[in-house]
């Protein structure tokens, strides 16, 4: 999981961040996530791992890093 | 896949043509909000659309809202009403409803749905607008709530609201503009708010609209929506519905301008011969229907995404950009088409544009729609 959402990140949400990005990056506070890019990653946390993100899952610290995400995200499927 | 709608959709859609037909195709004069109107809305079940029946709603899902909303576009002839009306219901009540507490139902459901009470929404400040998280109104804890200070502007139902739902901050140290932001449910009537007097603007006349002032509101925590910081997950959700629900009644209106448009080419001759046989004016009627068979596309696509559960922000900047942009370039034909008498008031086509020019700019600007779009695509 951790791997397919770095890519999406790198790859989809900020290819030109020319940063360091991994598991523990601070993506709110680098800017990686903005409001546009988090509508557009939870579009894709539910069409690539089948959950549902509801209102009480948007608090910052759940997209605080990418293993913030990956956390939520097995929180949700268990 | 399948367009056609179900004979209970189209059931629906007719009785509220019939009743807008009867009852809001001559508003009063005088560019102020119709009370009476939303009133008559509130008894036919407007008011209470997407609401739970159990609080008096209609229970209706968005596409039916979308089919209601376009037939009140084309058959009531004050957009400020429908916009009110938007305001009231699709960022106020139906929020309330999706995410606030059955006590927080309990004590405004079910008036909303009646109408007995006027919502609204109140984030946009002097200096958030399109930049709309970076608002700076704050909400500071004391006891067992908080205390909110700071004002809202372009606030719509301000001046006639009851209640508003508040877009607060309530993490200061937060690192991202977004996080930290948490919704109030705020009555008008609490010490310490200040609704400022009505704005005076070029079109919309009948959507009250205005400032709101919060001088050290206490808040008790009870009347959070949703989850501390969790504003902003319910905003995006309002605007989706917002841009599909307030953007049909656009899209109504287009219709009936449309309809208006080629009543007055068939008739009006010049050169001996309709308008209309005039291939200027023709190709201006066909773009005019071209904008609205395709903003009717992605609306009914973005609504049955959202009827499906699933997320459409994308589909929803682009239903609001098409409509809204649309509306403004047909209403310039349709003043074109008319000539001197699209410029007379009194005629009743050039409302129109000053209605539309509004809708390039609420619900996020055409700039802002363009911005979310080329940010899907990776810019």
């Amino acid at each position: 999981m951790e791997k397919r959402l770095v890519a999406y990140i790198k790859d989809e949400l900020v290819p030109g961040y020319d940063g360091a990005l991994d598991a523990k990056t601070p993506l709110l506070e680098e800017g990686v996530l903005d409001s546009m890019r988090i509508m557009r990653l939870l579009s894709f946390l539910e069409e690539e791992f089948d959950v549902v993100v509801d209102t009480d899952d948007f608090d910052p610290e759940n997209f605080e890093s990418i293993s913030a995400i990956c956390d939520m995200v097995a929180r949700k499927k268990s | 896949m399948d367009f056609s709608f179900s004979a209970e959709q189209k059931s629906f859609r007719r009785s509220v043509v019939d009743f807008a037909k009867a009852k809001l195709a001559s508003p009063p004069e005088g560019g102020k909000f119709w009370r009476a109107g939303f009133e008559l809305c509130a008894e036919f079940g407007l008011t209470a659309l997407p609401l739970p029946e159990a609080f008096g709603g209609l229970d209706r899902d968005i596409v039916d809202c979308v089919l209601a909303m376009q037939a009140l576009g084309t058959h009531c002839r004050d957009s400020g009403l429908l916009l009110a009306l938007n305001s009231h219901l699709f960022t106020c009540a139906l929020p309330l409803a999706q995410y606030g507490t059955d006590e927080q139902k309990e004590h405004y459901l079910a008036r909303l749905a009646r109408g007995e009470i006027i919502g609204g929404h109140a984030i946009s400040e002097p200096e958030a607008g399109s930049d709309a998280f970076s608002l700076r109104t704050r909400a500071t804890v004391d006891g067992d709530g908080y205390r909110i200070t700071g004002n809202k502007c372009f606030t719509s139902n301000a001046p006639v609201a009851d209640v508003l739902l508040v877009f607060a901050r309530t993490q200061t140290e937060a690192s991202n503009p977004m996080a930290g932001l948490t919704c109030f449910i705020v009555d008008t009537a609490a010490e310490g708010v200040t609704l400022g007097p009505e704005l005076v603007k070029m079109g919309m006349e009948g959507a009250p609209t205005g400032e709101v002032f919060f001088d050290d509101v206490y808040v008790p925590r009870q009347r959070i929506l949703g989850k501390v910081g969790s504003a902003a997950a319910i905003f995006n959700s309002e605007m989706e519905w917002e841009r599909c629900c307030l953007f049909a009644a656009h899209l109504g209106t287009m219709v009936r301008q449309l309809e208006m448009c080629v009543r007055y080419a068939n008739t009006r001759k010049q050169f001996g011969q309709p308008i209309g046989k005039q291939q200027a004016i023709a190709h201006k009627l066909a773009d005019m229907k071209v904008r609205i068979e395709l903003g009717e596309l992605v609306l009914h696509k973005t609504a049955w995404m959202k009827q499906q559960g699933k997320r459409a922000p994308l589909e929803a900047a682009i239903t609001k950009l098409h409509i809204s942009e649309g509306f403004v370039q047909s209403s310039l034909d349709a003043i074109q088409i008319h000539g001197g008498n699209g410029y007379i008031r009194d005629y009743g086509v050039e409302q129109d544009l000053r209605d539309a020019i509004a809708t390039k700019i609420y619900s996020g600007t055409s700039e802002i729609q363009r911005n979310m779009i080329a940010s899907w695509l990776g810019l």
